[in-house]
């Protein structure tokens, strides 16, 4: 534990530009108006009972519609049951209802919410709308760009419903609901200095997840670091390793690694 | 008669002869190059814009006109909004030929109204670079008590200083 304080404060004391396009998490901007953006979301993750690895792949689309509202959809797809399937899908909107900002500098915060649903049976405790679980998420994130840090915080509430095809939430309805909390810090390491738009970017991310389950008090804690490639400030390429720091929740493949691609269209609505 | 004839003579000199030549802004609320890039094509849409310097560093843009076209400093701000930011400062070049300039008195320039504001009775001649100084065209810190004389308020006016 006193290691990871370490790792947070020498992240907040070392002095240069900042990044908050957050790998794990959303942050409380919003995209670009008439932009789009295709993403593709991969997880390799491992089971810890076993030695087989989950793979999901989540393709998704998303598009600003104006500067405060931007929504996305997304497909599930995983090999978990044994065979690499269509699993099912996802709908989420942020709104962005506040923005104060300075020369290299802002503080936002936007409401989010997200509607998923799945077909595959319910493995674990944990409540995971991203692939997981079929049900609603509900939240607010805040963003504190600094000109040396982008820090970010969320807070959001889950209800599991019973999954697709005869999949029931097995474990009570009363264990259907948990809050979700994030914390997540960022940091621009290239360039050190901006000459043009060509400049390859790259961002360092550590993040804090964690969800506490309404009905049975059970919690888990994860970190997640990542590295993030923005090329010709078009494209975007996220590399990141998730790892369980505690839980009393039943979770099947908890630590894994992401690579996530996001290519943006500009001015296309 | 008098009256009427002095308001006249007012009238035609307000249709001041002048142009703008380029404006320079800078956007706020960004480190990144990928949101400079989304405020650099979001203003790119503008049909009255002919060339765009970006400075990334500075997060500036010197933004040049197509000749005989007619520049509106208000959409200008909100494609910078629409990509996701704001204007923290926003100056025109103008090309003034003999102006007559009193303050608070409004001059017609292009489609645009400006407002001189705390200035003393002069004549501009040459290119002259102003400050915008509406909300929305400054930062929100800068702006703070500001107080514009309301009569002089609307779409297309903007109240200005040298």
């Amino acid at each position: 534990m006193k290691s990871l304080f370490t790792v947070i404060f020498a992240f907040l004391s070392i002095t240069t530009l900042s990044q908050e396009l957050f790998s794990a998490t959303e942050p409380a901007s919003n995209r670009a108006a008439r932009s789009i953006g295709v993403r593709v979301d991969n997880s390799i993750m491992d089971e810890s009972a076993t030695s087989k690895i989950n793979y999901h792949l989540i393709p998704e689309i998303m598009a600003g519609v104006s500067k405060t509202f931007m929504v996305s959809a997304g497909m599930f797809f995983s090999n978990r049951s044994g065979v690499f399937r269509y699993e099912g899908g996802t709908v989420y909107a942020k709104y962005r209802f506040l923005s104060k900002d300075a020369v290299q500098k802002h503080f936002r915060m936007a409401s989010f919410g997200r509607i998923s649903y799945n077909n595959s049976d319910v493995h674990q405790e944990e409540i995971n709308m991203y692939g997981h679980n079929t049900g609603a998420e509900w939240g607010i994130v805040a963003t504190q760009l600094l000109r040396k840090v982008a820090v970010s915080s969320s807070l959001s509430v889950l209800k599991a419903m019973d999954n697709g095809n005869n999949n029931k939430f097995v474990y009570g309805l009363d264990n259907g609901k948990a809050v979700n909390y994030t914390f997540s810090i960022g940091k621009l390491m290239l360039p050190k200095e901006y000459t043009g738009y060509r400049q390859t970017n790259l961002n360092v991310m550590l993040e804090f997840l964690s969800q506490v389950n309404i009905g049975s008090g059970k919690y888990y804690l994860d970190i997640a670091p990542s590295v993030q490639m923005i090329f010709n400030s078009q494209a975007r390429l996220d590399i990141g390793y998730r790892r369980q720091l505690g839980t009393t929740l039943s979770r099947t493949a908890p630590n894994g690694f992401f690579v996530r691609l996001e290519y943006n269209f500009f001015n296309v609505l | 008669m008098k009256n009427i004839f002095l308001l006249v003579v007012v009238f035609i000199s307000m249709a001041t002869k002048a142009q703008i030549m380029k404006v320079y802004l800078q956007a706020s609320g960004l480190t990144c190059s990928m949101c400079s890039n989304a405020i650099n094509k979001s203003l790119k849409t503008l049909d009255f814009i002919d060339k765009i310097d970006a400075d990334v560093k500075n997060y500036t843009f010197k933004l040049s006109f197509k000749t005989n076209s007619s520049v509106d400093f208000d959409k200008i701000k909100r494609k910078v909004e629409d990509a996701g930011f704001s204007v923290s400062s926003f100056f025109a070049s103008i090309y003034f030929d003999n102006a007559q300039l009193k303050s608070d008195q409004p001059v017609k320039i292009g489609g645009n109204t400006l407002v001189f504001v705390d200035l003393k009775d002069r004549a501009l001649n040459g290119e002259t670079m102003v400050r915008l100084l509406d909300k929305g065209f400054i930062s929100s810190k800068e702006y703070k008590g500001k107080n514009f004389s309301t009569s002089l308020a609307g779409a297309g006016i903007y109240h200005v200083a040298l």
